[in-house]
């Protein structure tokens, strides 16, 4: 801590007395001077913690799965009695391999379709950040998607009969430009709301009153409302 | 002739009706466009037999278009508007009425557009882009010329030009906008008839409407006309197997050749003409933060987009284009569609601007004004050296891509050729074999087109097979921003980022994983950090 110049790391720096500028992780102006962007230097979406979705939810997606998997094999065995009834001896004959395949596959995307929760479910999550949104979903095709607040032109809640029996809703924030997709499924009711009303109040008309004349606040940069 | 005082509410002229009925007419074509082509080019040769069968399709017509004509009217009777001194209000609707108040500070661009019979009368159809929405909203058919210069005047009175982002950096940008106000429009570009063959040239209809010609000159003539073309291709691959055989085989080769020439030379007869109507007297102006295209043979439109619009700057430069150093710009504002979907949308969109035929200088300039200073370092042609490679890994994820899709394609074809109801096995074999490097030069193409570019304001992204196309959008206009990763990706360490703007979407694929959430990253930190407008 004497006069000399220690380290080794700032070989860069002749002044060494001096503290390091506190500023450096910050993106001051001289830092982008040359117009490269040093990716590495930014604050990541890497470190956050994701937040599961509500318990309940694969429970939910399974019992939807399954009322579906019933129906299907209902409308199935239906259609088999009547195409059977008729020609049970023609089908027997020429393609007698065909129903049993059917079946087969028909019974094995059922099971799949229930299971599959089980492996998707517990992969997506969500995480609300003081400006974003951010959902990660997919098992082998993974996606993190991330919502800015201030690009948002409004939200809706959504909850269809067997969500509520889960005690259940999905958010959708929809930014301009549209494009589906952009729901979180799986939260539970108060956390969709409370979620809902703080989104809204970050919006874009929330958060820009004087859009029209706003030129020179920019320089104020992130400083909040 | 003295206008009447402002604050009346008036009615569209009644030549209103036509457009009311076309726009009706359009929606349904529209909405049948793509199922009623091949029935009416079946009809051709349905019509040469029996001459007979048209009186009763002319009738059938005639009913079908009275219909549009009866709603069209209802409507322009429902139809009025009152130009106040500081808003438009319309109100129209048969049975769902719709009232719509448009204060003047909102109008961010009045488009214009006069068809043929408007011309004649003296008439315009003006159509408001407003911001905040996503759709154009106001719409007045048919009014007479003085209404609408009156209402641009109120408008840009009351609007003047608004957020020439530059105007904080020093005053000249804000003595250019000044002076804008009383100054007429710095003209850009003007085209001229040359050019127009130019564009009728690069279009990319070219070769469609090069095949609908060669389609139609063989309906429409019993005699066997395309035969000699085919023939010769036959002759010509015998010729190759054994040696050239004389005369008969040069002669025949000559007249396919002049049939093709002649045949593309309708079709370019075609295209151009339809330059000509499109584009004809084109003048891109620019006043301040305002952007002024117009043209047009018979139906002139003109077109306004403001800077602080627009979204995205798409250029793209297809192959005869490039032989002729040539670049098409469009300039998408907030809702549009890109240019490629855009007529097959429903919606009652803003208009795209398009600049149909421009120099490597122009485009520059023009990214420059649009960009409004910022964003310098992106660049928008597609031949710069500033793009970067995205991973030659994409190579490989689409022949792998293809590969499925020709295996597809292939396997039915197997599968009938073993059913015996197609051509024989070896043949689709053969195929097959002769599509997989077709498939992997394919992939290799399409990566060596793909690139990418940033600067500290804006990004641009390039994607192309025979032309290329470069999309160019600044940062801090982004809606919501997607970085996936396919298992193949992730072996990798890679990963393909999808940026969401306002008038669609924008993917960089295969980049590194890192470098992928990094600029994810700073699109974020720019977009939440920013609170100017961005539309």
């Amino acid at each position: 801590m004497a006069a000399e110049p220690g380290d080794p790391g700032s070989t860069e720096d002749p002044a060494p007395t001096e503290d390091p500028a506190p500023a450096e992780p910050e993106a001051s102006p001289s830092f982008f001077l040359n117009g490269e962007v040093p990716l590495d230097a930014l604050p990541g979406v890497e470190a956050v913690d994701w937040l599961p979705l509500h318990p309940r939810f694969a429970r939910r997606l399974q019992v939807g799965a399954a009322i579906r998997s019933v129906a299907c094999v209902a409308a199935a065995g239906g259609f088999h009695l009547l195409v059977s009834a008729r020609n049970r001896a023609a089908i027997s004959e020429s393609l007698p391999w065909l129903p049993p395949l059917l079946w087969t596959v028909l019974g094995v995307f059922c099971v799949w379709s229930v299971l599959w929760p089980l492996i998707a479910v517990p992969r997506r999550g969500y995480v609300v950040r003081e400006k974003d949104l951010l959902y990660r979903s997919g098992v082998l095709w993974r996606s993190v998607k991330a919502f800015p607040f201030n690009r948002v032109q409004h939200t809706k809640l959504h909850s269809t009969p067997l969500d509520r029996r889960f005690g259940l809703a999905s958010l959708s924030v929809f930014p301009a430009g549209g494009g589906l997709g952009n729901r979180v499924r799986g939260l539970g009711r108060e956390t969709a709301e409370r979620l809902r009303v703080y989104i809204s109040e970050r919006m874009e008309s929330a958060a820009s009153p004087a859009a029209d004349s706003d030129e020179r606040l920019e320089a104020t940069g992130n400083a909040d409302r | 002739m003295n206008p009447p005082s402002p604050g009346d509410w008036r009615r569209a002229s009644p030549f209103a009706i036509l457009f009311f009925a076309g726009s009706i007419v359009k929606t349904v074509a529209r909405a049948m466009l793509q199922g009623a082509l091949i029935p009416l080019i079946a009809m051709v040769p349905l019509v040469r037999d029996n001459p007979g069968i048209l009186g009763v399709l002319f009738l059938v017509l005639l009913g079908v278009l009275l219909l549009p004509f009866v709603a069209g009217t209802v409507q322009w009777v429902c139809f009025r508007f009152r130009i106040a001194e500081d808003r438009l209000l319309i109100h129209k609707g048969v049975l769902k009425k719709t009232a719509l108040d448009l204060p003047y500070e909102r109008v961010q661009g009045i488009n214009v557009r006069r068809s043929p019979v408007d011309r004649l009368f003296g008439l315009v159809t003006v159509t408001l882009d407003t911001s905040g929405s996503v759709q154009a909203e106001g719409k007045l058919p048919s009014i007479k010329k003085e209404v609408a210069h009156r209402l641009q005047r109120s408008a840009a009175a009351l609007r003047p030009v608004v957020g020439d982002p530059a105007a904080g950096e020093g005053d000249s940008a804000a003595a250019d906008a000044s002076r804008a106000a009383v100054e007429p429009d710095r003209v850009l570009l003007k085209l001229g008839p040359g050019d127009m063959v130019r564009i009728g040239l690069a279009s990319r209809n070219f070769i469609f409407v090069a095949a609908l010609v060669g389609v139609l000159t063989d309906l429409l003539q019993p005699g066997d006309l395309l035969d000699p073309v085919l023939e010769a291709i036959e002759a010509g691959v015998d010729s190759a197997a054994s040696a050239f055989t004389g005369l008969g085989v040069l002669a025949q080769v000559g007249l396919a050749a002049a049939l093709i020439a002649s045949i593309a030379g309708v079709a370019l007869l075609l295209t151009v003409t339809a330059a000509f109507l499109r584009h004809h007297n084109f003048t891109l102006g620019h006043d301040g933060g305002r952007f002024r295209s117009s043209a047009g043979l018979l139906t002139q439109r003109e077109i306004v987009v403001e800077a602080p619009k627009i979204q995205q700057l798409t250029v793209s430069q297809g192959l005869v284009l490039r032989w002729m150093r040539r670049y098409r710009l469009y300039a998408l504002p907030a809702g549009a569609a890109s240019p490629e979907v855009g007529r097959a949308s429903v919606l009652d969109v803003p208009d795209v601007l398009e600049v149909p035929l421009l120099d490597d200088r122009l485009a520059d300039d023009l990214r420059a004004l649009m960009f409004a200073r910022e964003a310098t370092a992106i660049p928008v042609l597609p031949g710069s050296s500033r793009f970067r490679r995205v991973s030659p890994h994409y190579i490989r994820a689409l022949a792998l891509r293809y590969g499925l899709v020709l295996a597809a394609v292939f396997g039915t074809l197997l599968l009938l050729a073993w059913a015996g109801m197609f051509a024989r096995t070896s043949t689709i074999l053969f195929w097959w074999a002769a599509s997989i490097p077709v498939a992997a030069l394919s992939a290799w193409q399409r990566w060596r087109r793909q690139g990418y570019a940033y600067d500290r304001d804006g990004l641009a992204s390039r994607s192309g097979f025979l032309g290329s196309e470069v999309k160019a959008f600044l940062v801090r206009k982004v809606q919501s921003a997607t970085v996936r990763q396919s298992p193949l990706q992730r072996r990798k360490g890679l990963a393909t980022l999808q940026v969401q703007l306002a008038c669609g979407k924008i993917t960089v694929p295969y980049i590194d994983r890192r470098g992928a959430c990094a600029l994810r990253d700073y699109i974020l930190y720019r977009v939440e950090s920013s609170r100017r407008r961005w539309h």
